[in-house]
């Protein structure tokens, strides 16, 4: 347990036995098939598994996006939803950072992220950029916090989404690969960054992910999903000291934990590739 | 100064000019050269064109039919946003309404503005009513379409987000779907100015027959040509494309002020 993690109380998830298909009375189509995580307060948590399996489904459900077929889901210890109420509330103790980005294309980076606050009226608007300029600043996106998302790169894009979800001082951030289809050096300045941030701002942290060095160098556990309908196959904890930076990715230790996900997912992949599965991006 | 720092910083505007000129130029001359070998031309040249156009200018008439369509423009165009925006926007997020409004509104629209000229003029006690009821059937219909297909395609990842943060559905509505959908309205309102001025020149020959004074641009063409003036109704085409340039212009200068984030300009 590190710091950051022992200074947090909130942020426990339990996902039990949690199914859903889609549209159940017209095509059916299984997306998740008993599910179960248990993700501990101010864990780093990454879900791994082979694209079109059910990730993104399992966030929706968690966000309350949309409701679950069956099984429970407990937010320090609270019914988030269950049988009764499929679906979750949509609420700011959960905040999502999108698979492809959807910071408001209108607003400047400084409107977005204290836009949560105001709507909310938790602050004034004076005091909610005041915390947005902080937040930015310890981002390193103080400098481009007047741009339009439009007019900036996606990397930055994905970093202001994050703190746009942060400064709503959420239990648990829910990240839908967000840095899916960056290039590697790219994703690793941004892996780094996202552990800063983590260190400043500790949160759950819940990854969707298929990329495999990315869950290893960032979680503290990988679970590691089947193929459609997912299911959790394997939950791996990540035996690497934080603070991590880019130095671990050539390291001895890291190379044999990338080979035992490796190991465990790679059968998955060749279902997934079997089964004809749309390409990862 | 200012003028030559701003024409330095916008070359379009020389390349614009030049083939202005160009067209001109190469028009006189095909005309010239035409009537110089000897063949008679009914075809105005741009030097008379102009020559004309100098004196029109002072005649309180002309001005007087810029002012009669340009007005009637705004206002039929100003109620077609005024109403259009907002039906398109409840047919978009009301399912009740569109139901039972569209249909109707699907029915009416590829009825041609101009055939509604006639009734139109029975319905509405002016003439002058009558014209602006065309001209805002012309552009209703562009704003209404561009509004709805906006609006009912806003992401879903938007509307997520922002209830995640604890938006309330008219903040949704204000902080997401409305500035999310302007760049749709601006669509609509373009193609819309668009029809406006091809509406009120047609309605405006049909309909203020005889009304030298406010019969505006339309009628304008029209009495020149009766009036066996060539170069009088070419100058009323003229001004005609110069008065929807101006309002298009105006449009799109209102779309970069209102959305500085949309870049790429419809
Ligand atoms: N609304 C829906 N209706 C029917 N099927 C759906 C729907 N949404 C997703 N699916 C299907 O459910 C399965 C799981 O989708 P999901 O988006 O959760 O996968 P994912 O693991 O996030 O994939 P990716 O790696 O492509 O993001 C896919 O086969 C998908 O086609
Ligand atoms: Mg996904």
């Amino acid at each position: 347990m590190n710091a950051a993690q022992q200074k947090l109380q909130q942020g426990a998830l339990s996902i039990q036995d949690v199914s859903k298909i889609y549209d159940p009375d017209g095509t059916a189509v299984e997306a998740l098939s008993h599910c179960s995580l248990e993700i501990a307060a101010g864990e780093i948590y990454m879900v791994l598994g082979p694209s079109g399996c059910g990730k993104t489904t399992l966030l929706n459900a968690v966000a309350g996006f949309h409701p679950v077929s069956s099984g429970r889901i407990l937010l320090d210890g609270e019914v988030l939803c269950n049988d009764k109420t499929p679906q979750a509330q949509q609420n700011s103790d959960r905040m999502v950072v999108f698979q492809n980005g959807a910071l408001f294309p209108w607003k400047t980076l400084l409107d977005n992220v204290s836009y949560g606050p105001i709507v909310q009226k938790r602050l004034s608007p004076k005091e909610a950029r005041e915390k947005a300029e902080a937040l930015l600043r310890e981002a390193g996106l103080i400098d481009i916090s007047h741009k339009y998302p439009g007019e900036i790169s996606s990397g930055m894009a994905r970093r202001a989404e994050i703190v746009r979800a942060l400064i709503n001082e959420p239990k648990v951030l829910l990240l839908d690969e967000p840095y899916r289809a960056m290039d590697a050096l790219t994703k690793a300045i941004m892996h780094e960054n996202l552990l800063k941030m983590y260190e400043l701002n500790p949160v759950t942290i819940f990854f969707i992910t298929h990329d495999l060095e990315e869950a290893v160098f960032l979680g503290h556990k990988v679970a590691i999903m089947t193929t459609r309908p997912a299911t959790v196959k394997e939950v791996i904890p990540i035996d690497l000291p934080y603070p991590r930076d880019h130095r671990v990715l050539s390291s001895e230790p890291f190379r044999l934990q990338v080979q035992r996900v490796k190991a465990s997912v790679r059968s998955e992949a060749e279902k997934a590739f079997a089964a004809g599965e749309k390409e990862l991006a | 100064m200012t003028l030559k720092i701003y024409l330095r910083k916008h070359p379009g505007i020389w390349r614009g000019v030049l083939s202005v000129l160009t067209i001109l130029l190469g028009w006189e001359c095909y005309i010239q050269g035409k009537i110089w070998l000897g063949y008679p031309s009914q075809v105005p040249v741009p030097s008379a064109i102009l020559a004309r156009w100098a004196d029109v200018i002072m005649e309180g008439s002309y001005w007087m039919s810029w002012y009669s369509s340009y007005s009637r423009v705004l206002a039929g165009f100003a109620i077609a946003m005024l109403l259009g925006i907002p039906f398109g926007l409840l047919l978009a997020v009301n399912r009740t309404s569109r139901a039972l409004f569209f249909p109707v509104f699907e029915i009416l629209r590829p009825i041609p503005p101009l055939a509604w000229v006639p009734a139109s003029l029975i319905f509405w006690p002016t003439q002058e009513m009558s014209i602006i009821f065309v001209i805002f059937l012309g552009s209703f219909y562009a704003v209404v379409i561009n509004v709805l297909g906006g609006a009912k395609n806003v992401d879903i990842r938007y509307l997520r987000a922002a209830q995640s943060m604890g938006a309330n559905q008219w903040q949704l509505f204000r902080r997401v779907i409305f500035p999310a959908t302007l760049p749709s309205i601006f669509t609509g309102a373009a193609v819309g100015m668009g029809i406006t001025w091809e509406v009120v020149v047609a309605a405006e020959m049909i309909a203020v027959g005889g009304r030298v004074y406010g019969g505006g641009l339309g009628f304008f063409v029209w009495n020149s040509f009766v009036g066996g003036s060539i170069e009088q109704a070419v100058i009323g085409m003229l001004s005609i494309g110069i008065a929807g340039y101006t309002a298009s212009s105006l449009l799109r200068y209102a779309g970069r002020r209102l959305m500085p984030w949309h870049t790429s300009q419809a």
